[in-house]
């Protein structure tokens, strides 16, 4: 059996069905049933011919389900479990949940479907156009047709909302009194018995449970109004019907409190305000120090919370609380439980508000990590000597007590604290280096800056040119055309001539005129005598060619 | 005036401008001893009692007399000026002046109690004080850690300019003690942040050796490096050198510092290099070529170094 749809999920033994013994399988989407010793079902219905099924009330000896068709045919299952009535009874209560859950699971398919196809074609006349011509004419099966062509336009459906409870709607039921003889009057509508349902699946199960076969409808509503959901007093009879719900509603709310307390996000004991200046702290008055209040105000919490949840529930949560409603400590095996969404850290949560994915950078560049082995390297400084030799502990001692003495029998005595003759030989010195750091370097800027004005120009001037000449000379070198060995000549010749009517005069010049020192120009005359050097020594190597 | 928004330190130097000179004394107590004991021997050794008139046995209460002498004289030259002095020892660095203890408070030299003796005497007892803790010292620790002091000296100078924005700051340091290796990166990120805040660093070195990181020091924030000959004399150079203030300066001719050794040294031996190789990715430097970087991993083949006839990065002694 590979296909899922044909997985048993239920199978009870001693199942009699027209008077032969056999066992009674639930599947997927049908029940089969096999007879003893053999292997195939005799009997197999889907659940989609199934309009409803009926149980045998409580009082009769025979344990017995019976299915109603949609053709109104019926099929009557006895239960034979030979442990007892109770044995049978439980398997037939077995039964009847799975094949409710999977009938409403079932049922609830098909009308959907077949009314969102038909809506389909009614909004887009030429896939109606399309589906006229192929699926009647036999060109195309109906489903090939869903499947291909309409696939797309189901896909834009917007999603069918459905409306949600009023959060009054159980005061809303307002009740007459007959002053008469003290009986209140409900009156109850379809649509109030719905949001009863949704609010609380619970009443649901019992619903289902109990009418018709245990009491009437008017009973049970009575009995519902009377019960802790309507009444302040609840009537503690045991063995009442909505005790069972009571029970499970304390179960529920337990669980809603402890999702919202764990909330990462919530910082609950926050919410009571001190005003500001309060200087001593006011006893607050917290809600569970009435016990009739408290019971109250966590009821009324309780029916807000199920209204909301009514709202937001899925398919399978619907399912899966209704089965919890009716059993809740067990859960039978073989039910997927919704997928709870997994509570989140708060880091997770954070994220999700700080951060847009759209802008976020696209690009993600591959970075590779730089391991990186003794780091001290590159903290540590240029090394140092330690010249300084440690002296003996013991003479540290002594000059460390005769600085202590030293120190605090000081007085300030500043007549003898230097010595003149001493200073003026320091201060003597010190000019000496003075002088000499201003003399020392002679082509530095210190020299530029001593000249006039006047001179500054020209000698910026005699050296941009003089350098270009020099450029010029530089790039023959080594001059291997005989281009280059020619201009090589005639540069040499220009250098000298230069030499001979610039720089000179410009260096008496400076000397005659402003009695400056004949060193201004020394560093351009040197580059002059390089550059002559240089030429002498090729003409000499190569000479002439 | 001073407009909202500029750096008060950035403002151009006025004549009779205040400034706030911040002294850090170096009180490596092994220094100091050891030139008294040569003091000493040296006094037994020759009678000539002519170079010394002053009969004080301590080199260091000396010097002190000397720097009292030279900061009377720089309060003496603005009523403006401030000062701070800091001491750093070894062991830590803490303030001399202006410091406030129980019974009296900070003195300030604007109040109408001061004097400069009792200035004097408070710097000498808080000396006294840092100087005859009794706390154990390690025997490691044989110089004053500067950077400590320095950045000292720097939060008192922002203190400063934000009371009074019309101070031009500068700090003298008395060095005495070697340049700590393990210090360096401490020391100058405390250079650069003065380079920052314009705070000219002034050194006076004691030592015989040149102190590399105080040359740096002066070199980077426009300040004067002098090493004295004798520093039993100092009083003169100090009067001649560091009183003027930085607007006296530009007219001076100072002693320009000497050449600065800004050589790199290799990670392998720790020894200084002037050519030598870098590895690209983690910018390791090393003296001489290896195939694969010691810090980072990177496999640097011998065939593209070879083809390359020049080493990576040149470094020229200027």
């Amino acid at each position: 059996m590979g296909d899922k749809s044909e997985d048993i999920l239920l199978q009870i033994n001693h199942v009699r069905y027209k008077k032969s013994d056999g066992q009674l399988c639930v599947a997927h989407k049908k029940i089969g049933w096999i007879i003893d010793n053999t292997d195939n079902f005799a009997l197999s219905v889907l659940y989609t011919e199934i309009k409803t099924q009926k149980i045998s009330p409580e009082g009769k000896p025979k344990v017995q389900l019976q299915l109603i068709l949609n053709d109104q045919n019926t099929h009557v299952f006895h239960f034979t479990n030979p442990a007892g009535k109770d044995k049978q009874t439980q398997d037939r209560n077995n039964v009847k949940e799975r094949l409710s859950q999977l009938l409403t699971a079932s049922k609830r398919q098909p009308p959907d479907e077949l009314l969102e196809k038909k809506r389909i074609l009614e909004e887009n006349p030429q896939l109606y156009r399309l589906y006229q011509e192929l699926v009647p004419k036999n060109l195309l099966d109906p489903d090939d047709f869903w499947k291909e062509i309409a696939a797309t336009y189901k896909k834009t459906l917007p999603p069918t909302m459905q409306m949600g409870i009023s959060g009054a709607f159980l005061a809303d039921i307002k009740p007459q009194t007959d002053s008469t003889n003290g009986k209140v009057q409900y009156n109850l509508t379809p649509e109030i018995m719905l949001a009863v349902y949704r609010t609380y699946p619970a009443v649901k199960k019992k619903h289902d449970d109990y009418v018709p076969s245990r009491m009437t409808e008017s009973d049970f509503w009575t009995r519902f109004f009377q019960s802790h959901y309507y009444s302040a007093h609840t009537t503690s009879r045991t063995e009442d019907v909505f005790f069972e719900c009571a029970k499970y509603d304390d179960k529920e709310w337990v669980r809603d409190l402890a999702k919202i307390v764990n909330d990462p996000m919530l910082f609950l004991s926050n919410i009571y305000e001190e005003p500001p200046f309060s200087v001593a702290k006011q006893t607050v008055s917290k809600a569970g120090s009435n016990h009739m209040h408290a019971t109250m105000i966590r009821r009324f919490n309780q029916h807000s919370q199920n209204i909301l949840k009514a709202q937001s529930r899925s398919e399978q949560d619907r399912l899966y609380e209704e089965m919890i409603a009716k059993n809740p400590d067990n859960l039978t095996n073989g039910t997927p439980a919704p997928q709870l969404p997994e509570p989140k850290s708060k880091r997770a949560r954070l994220l999700e508000k700080l951060v847009y994915s759209d802008l976020e950078s696209s690009t993600s560049t591959n970075t590779s990590a730089l391991n990186l082995q003794q780091k001290d390297r590159y903290l540590a400084g240029p090394p140092t000597h330690n010249t300084v030799e440690p002296t003996p502990p013991h003479q540290l001692e002594a000059l460390k007590q005769e600085l202590a003495l030293s120190l605090s029998t000081w007085k300030p005595s500043f007549d003898d604290v230097q010595n003149p003759v001493q200073a003026h030989k320091t201060l003597q010195m010190m000019s000496g280096k003075c002088r000499e750091g201003r003399q020392s370097e002679p082509d530095t800027n210190g020299l530029v800056e001593e000249l006039p004005l006047e001179l500054r120009g020209e000698l910026s001037a005699v050296y941009s040119s003089g350098g270009e000449l020099l450029r010029h000379f530089w790039s023959c070198f080594p001059p291997r055309t005989p281009q280059l060995i020619s201009k090589l000549h005639t540069l040499h010749a220009t250098l000298a001539k230069y030499h001979q009517n610039t720089l000179r005069p410009f260096q008496d010049k400076a000397v005659r005129d402003y009695s400056y020192r004949s060193g201004v120009l020394d560093h351009l005359v040197h580059m002059f005598h390089t550059a002559n050097t240089k030429y002498e020594n090729w003409k000499a190597r190569y000479g002439g060619r | 005036e001073f407009l909202e928004g500029e750096m008060p330190s950035s403002r151009p130097l006025r004549e009779d401008d205040p400034s706030l000179l911040v002294l850090l004394i170096d009180t490596n107590p092994r220094f100091w001893l050891k030139q008294t004991q040569l003091r000493q021997r040296s006094n037994h050794s020759s009678s000539d009692l002519q170079s010394d008139s002053h009969s004080e046995n301590s080199v260091f209460i000396s010097v002190m007399d000397q720097i009292f002498v030279f900061l009377n004289s720089f309060l003496l030259l603005n009523r403006g000026n401030h000062l701070a002095v800091i001491a750093s020892h070894p062991r830590e660095s803490r303030y001399l002046f202006p410091v406030e203890r129980e019974g009296y408070s900070a003195l300030s030299h604007k109040e109408s109690d001061f004097s400069f003796a009792s200035m004097n005497g408070r710097i000498m007892s808080e000396l006294e004080l840092l100087l005859n803790s009794s706390v154990e010292e390690k025997s490691e620790c044989r110089n004053s850690r500067f950077a400590g002091s320095l950045s000292l000296a720097l939060c008192h100078i922002n203190r400063m300019i934000f009371e009074n924005p019309n101070i031009h700051p500068r700090i003298l340091s008395l060095c005495a003690s070697e340049d700590l290796s393990s210090e360096y990166i401490s020391v100058m990120n405390c250079i650069f942040s003065a380079q920052k805040q314009n705070v000219p660093l002034d050194v006076c070195v004691l030592i015989d050796t040149d102190s590399l990181f105080m040359q740096q020091a002066a070199h980077l924030t426009n300040g004067i490096y002098w090493k004295p000959i004798r520093f039993e004399h100092l009083l003169q150079d100090f009067l001649t050198i560091f009183l003027p203030d930085l607007y006296s300066r530009k007219h001076l001719i100072l002693p320009k510092s000497e050449q600065i050794d800004f050589r790199a040294t290799c990670f392998c031996h720790r020894k200084v290099i002037d050519v030598g190789f870098v590895c690209p990715v983690c910018l390791s430097i090393f003296c001489d070529e290896l195939t694969k970087c010691r810090t980072c991993g990177t496999r640097m083949p011998k065939k593209r170094i070879r083809r390359e006839s020049k080493p990576i990065i040149k470094f020229e002694n200027t």
